[in-house]
């Protein structure tokens, strides 16, 4: 079983390709309902709560192996399922799209999920996340996307499982040449324009797969002045993500009090600190921490608020009151909470 | 509002966030290996889900967190397995019937590609252990003592159920 023989390789392609197109309903929530110990209003995705989503597309935080390792030895039966899941229409999906947005250490990524219908064909997701990353109408304003106006999607493959395989993405530009760096686009704009492509196609398939950049359909030496020519792996997360990021709630969410805040981040000494802004007062403010300090970790706590609008503002706080003229890295969320 | 202190909001937090890296890691890998076993797409959901909802009880129990994703594996296993066996499904396929007209949610449209539904009936066919075996030699790429320790069996008879199983399943949809 060690030297694999084209019967082999025949059989793997033909399981992968029975379930090439299997693509699950958004289970988290389901999970969760029947993990929490209280009844309580599902938080999770508040966007797409009415909606039943068909695909599981959060981008990987932590990718633990699904190789090797001994099994610790689960009962076959443990809790077991009362209902068949419930039907559903299986239209809305919810797409991960990253976005750059302006950080003090520069431009960096933060994702959004967007509820998106879906049409047909096993690459309808991939193809809906470049896009839209492709055309930056985020939900944060906040977040842009730096690739030149009219800048298109003209074909995506995915070609291979999990990591191994090869993902290209086809763009095109009647109006500007995408060769080169645009004068409005600084060096570090520019190669986050290229890893924001490059993440959105990894998060919507789930997959490290290297990203093969294409322009009129043929390999380009540079994208945008960047080098393409060869298939690109992701930049480190510690260089290419924003350090603070709100998961939940999103940019203009409505929440019922209290509600729960997810994120992650690298914060100092894994101090999450956050403000409630009303009319730019801050009305409340508090702290959670971080599962780790220093490394990009999740985070997560629950805020108590009156009916109203407000803007979350999560920070990394600078402990020394300013005196380290060390800008504070943030996001901030339009919230209203009903 | 602070959640600095360890105790049992913390640990379920850990299980919480846990359950949530874990699913977007595998979540859709495992609901196609579970279609691989059960064929149902609406029935492999639950199973993954449910399998999810165990680990999450039993992660403080995990010895090695790492194994987190091995646990899953055998857990969906073991109850793709329970599903069959309380549905009789298997005794349908066995009889020959089309699994379309008996199971639920066999009419969406993801089911219909002909190849797809080729394979899926041959590995429906198979022999329970051959069918486990060959979904996670070549779907999951495991090797033979990972299968061997998920399954409880030996790394013989990992390897005999797999050849059994490909010659089988190579009969079976030259015959159609």
């Amino acid at each position: 079983m060690s030297t694999p023989t084209p019967d082999d390789e025949r059989l793997r392609a033909l399981l992968d390709d029975a379930v090439a197109d299997v693509e699950p309903d958004y289970g988290l929530d389901r999970i969760r309902s029947r993990t929490r110990p209280a009844p309580r209003r599902s938080w999770w995705l508040p966007t797409l709560g009415a909606l039943t989503a068909t695909a599981a597309t959060i981008a990987a935080v932590v990718v633990l192996s699904d190789r090797g390792g001994q099994p610790g030895g689960p009962a076959a039966d443990g809790p077991t399922a009362s209902a068949s899941p419930e039907p559903s229409t299986r239209t809305r999906t919810a797409v991960p799209v990253y976005y750059v947005g302006t950080t003090p250490a520069g431009p960096r990524l933060f994702r959004e999920f967007h509820a998106t219908d879906l049409g047909d064909g096993s690459d309808a997701l991939l193809r809906s996340a470049v896009q839209q990353a492709l055309t930056g109408k985020a939900l944060d304003p906040d977040y842009r996307s730096d690739w030149p106006a009219g800048t298109t999607l003209e074909a995506v493959h995915f070609d291979g499982i999990g990591s191994d395989g090869l993902l290209t993405l086809d763009l095109a530009n009647a109006g500007t040449v995408l060769h080169d760096r645009p004068a409005s686009l600084s060096q570090a704009e520019a190669a986050m324009a290229l890893e924001q492509l490059i993440y959105t196609a990894q998060a919507a398939t789930q997959t490290r797969a290297a990203v093969q950049l294409l322009v009129d359909g043929k390999p380009t030496d540079t994208l945008l002045g960047q080098p393409a020519a060869e298939p690109l792996s992701q930049g480190a997360a510690m260089d290419v993500q924003s350090t603070v990021w709100v998961t939940a709630p999103q940019d203009g969410d409505t929440v019922s009090s209290p509600f729960t805040v997810t994120g992650r981040g690298a914060f100092f000494e894994a101090h999450v600190a956050w403000q409630l802004l009303r009319g730019g007062s801050v009305v409340q403010e508090g702290s959670a921490s971080a599962q780790e300090c220093c490394t990009l970790a999740p985070y997560k706590f629950q805020v108590t608020a009156d009916p109203g609008d407000y803007v979350l503002r999560v920070y990394d706080q600078d402990m020394s009151g300013g005196e380290s003229g060390r800008a504070e890295v943030e996001d901030t969320k339009r919230v209203t909470v009903r | 509002m602070t959640g600095g202190t360890r105790g049992r909001t913390a640990e379920r937090c850990d299980a919480d966030e846990a359950v949530e890296q874990l699913y977007a890691v595998h979540y859709r890998r495992l609901v196609r290996l579970a279609v691989l076993l059960v064929r149902d797409q609406a029935v492999a959901e639950e199973v993954v889900q449910d399998s999810f909802v165990a680990l999450h009880g039993h992660w403080h129990r995990l010895d090695d967190r790492d194994r987190a994703a091995a646990y899953l594996r055998q857990t969906v296993v073991n109850r793709a397995r329970s599903q069959l066996r309380r549905r009789g499904v298997e005794a349908r396929y066995a009889a020959g019937l089309r699994p379309d007209t008996l199971l639920p949610g066999a009419d969406e449209s993801a089911l219909v590609h002909e190849r797809r539904r080729q394979v899926l009936d041959a590995l429906a066919r198979l022999p329970r252990r051959q069918r486990e075996v060959l979904a996670l030699r070549y779907y999951l790429d495991l090797d033979e003592a990972t299968i061997a320790d998920t399954l409880g069996i030996s790394r013989g008879a990992v390897k005999s159920h797999a050849s059994r199983g490909a010659a089988t399943l190579r009969t079976l949809l030259e015959h159609r």
